[in-house]
């Protein structure tokens, strides 16, 4: 049965799988495939839009998640220290994924223009950890949503509760 | 950031150095106007959220009654609507810090104002609904500790101007976090835009 609530919980739940897949498959499965099939110059060519496109895809992704968190947060109607700590982890991501995408990102972005440079190697080392971090960071948020729900609650929140 | 390319650093401050040419360059700051405009609502929100807990109305209620009246009925959504435009206005602040280049960062600050501004309303209320969500019952004990320890009258006052305090901070949270996402959509848009005219130059 289609309902706002329902809808809202959907754009949230395919927002995180959108936000949190899209940086695994570039962690884990695209950048070691082009380090191994590509040459330098190729490589750096295709991370660089990689990194562009991905970035516009999880940022939405994360906005649409706090948008839809906040609706969610209304639909639900009950506000605990749970909530406020997940709360404060999806401020912390949304400020790294920002720093990564926006600044590391677009670092990378101006300087791999004309191809593979030393500086760019502990850039996009910096980056990966940074994705790393956020993605690790997700999986915490989704976990503590899992203490939110009510079948959870009793098992996962000791201590909150 | 001795790269000419990468002029601005995440954390550099208004006089900007730029090492490759050993001088000391002043770059205007992105939106600077963003500083005040957050001290002012901040400013806006205190004063009402101050007025609303201490029921500050009653004194100008035998100078000025209609001005009295229309503060009392009014106080409490200026309360709300600072709230909300301070934690908005922060958390476009704090993310777009992370912007890397005055020309992106001023950008995608335009752009996340622009969207603040059009969503400003509905967020009011959101926010502000979130926000009236409570915690549990621990709110009563601390009003109770409070009146036994400063006596009922003061205990009273300091605890509604916590619960006013507590309503205030709760709506500039969820509004920090709706600042952070329109940020991100700004940056978004600026992403797209910088690649845009990428393209456009190479063909």
């Amino acid at each position: 049965m289609l309902s706002w609530r329902m809808l809202v919980l959907f754009v949230h739940v395919g927002a995180v799988i959108v936000a949190l897949g899209g940086s695994l498959f570039a962690t884990f499965a695209l950048a070691p495939i082009l380090a191994a099939e590509l040459d330098a110059r190729a490589r750096v060519l295709v991370s660089r839009r990689v990194i562009r496109r991905l970035g516009a895809i999880v940022l939405t992704a994360l906005a649409l998640l706090v948008f839809t968190g906040i609706l969610n947060v209304l639909f639900t109607g009950i506000f605990s220290a749970l909530l406020a700590v997940k709360l404060v982890l999806v401020a912390i991501v949304i400020v790294l994924a920002t720093y990564q995408y926006a600044n590391v990102g677009a670092r990378i972005w101006r300087l791999s223009a004309e191809g593979p440079r030393a500086e760019l190697a502990p850039l996009q080392s910096h980056f990966r950890r940074i994705g790393l971090t956020v993605g690790t960071l997700v999986l915490l948020i989704v976990y503590l949503s899992l203490g939110l729900t009510r079948t959870g609650a009793g098992t996962l929140v000791i201590g909150f509760r | 950031m001795g790269d000419p390319d990468v002029p601005q650093i995440i954390g550099s401050t208004d006089a900007r150095r730029t090492a490759a040419a050993g001088e000391v360059r002043a770059a205007t700051r992105p939106l600077r106007f963003l500083g005040w405009l957050t001290f002012l609502v901040l400013a806006v929100g205190l004063i009402s959220m101050f007025s609303y807990s201490l029921t500050a109305s009653e004194l100008m209620r035998s100078d000025n009654p209609a001005l009295a009246a229309w503060w009392e009925a009014h106080q409490f959504h200026f309360m709300e609507a600072g709230a909300t435009a301070f934690g908005v206005l922060l958390g476009i602040r704090i993310a777009g810090s992370f912007v890397t280049g005055r020309d992106q960062r001023s950008r995608a600050g335009w752009v996340a104002l622009v969207f603040a501004i059009i969503a400003f309303a509905p967020l009011i209320h959101v926010c502000a609904a979130a926000a009236r969500l409570g915690w549990n019952g621990s709110g009563a004990s601390v009003a109770s500790w409070l009146i036994s320890r400063e006596g009922y009258e003061t205990g009273r006052q300091i605890d509604k101007i916590m619960i006013a305090g507590v309503y205030f901070l709760k709506t500039a949270g969820f509004a920090l976090l709706a600042g952070l996402g329109l940020m991100a959509i700004a940056c978004v848009a600026a992403i797209v835009l910088q690649s845009a005219n990428t393209e456009t130059e190479k063909t």
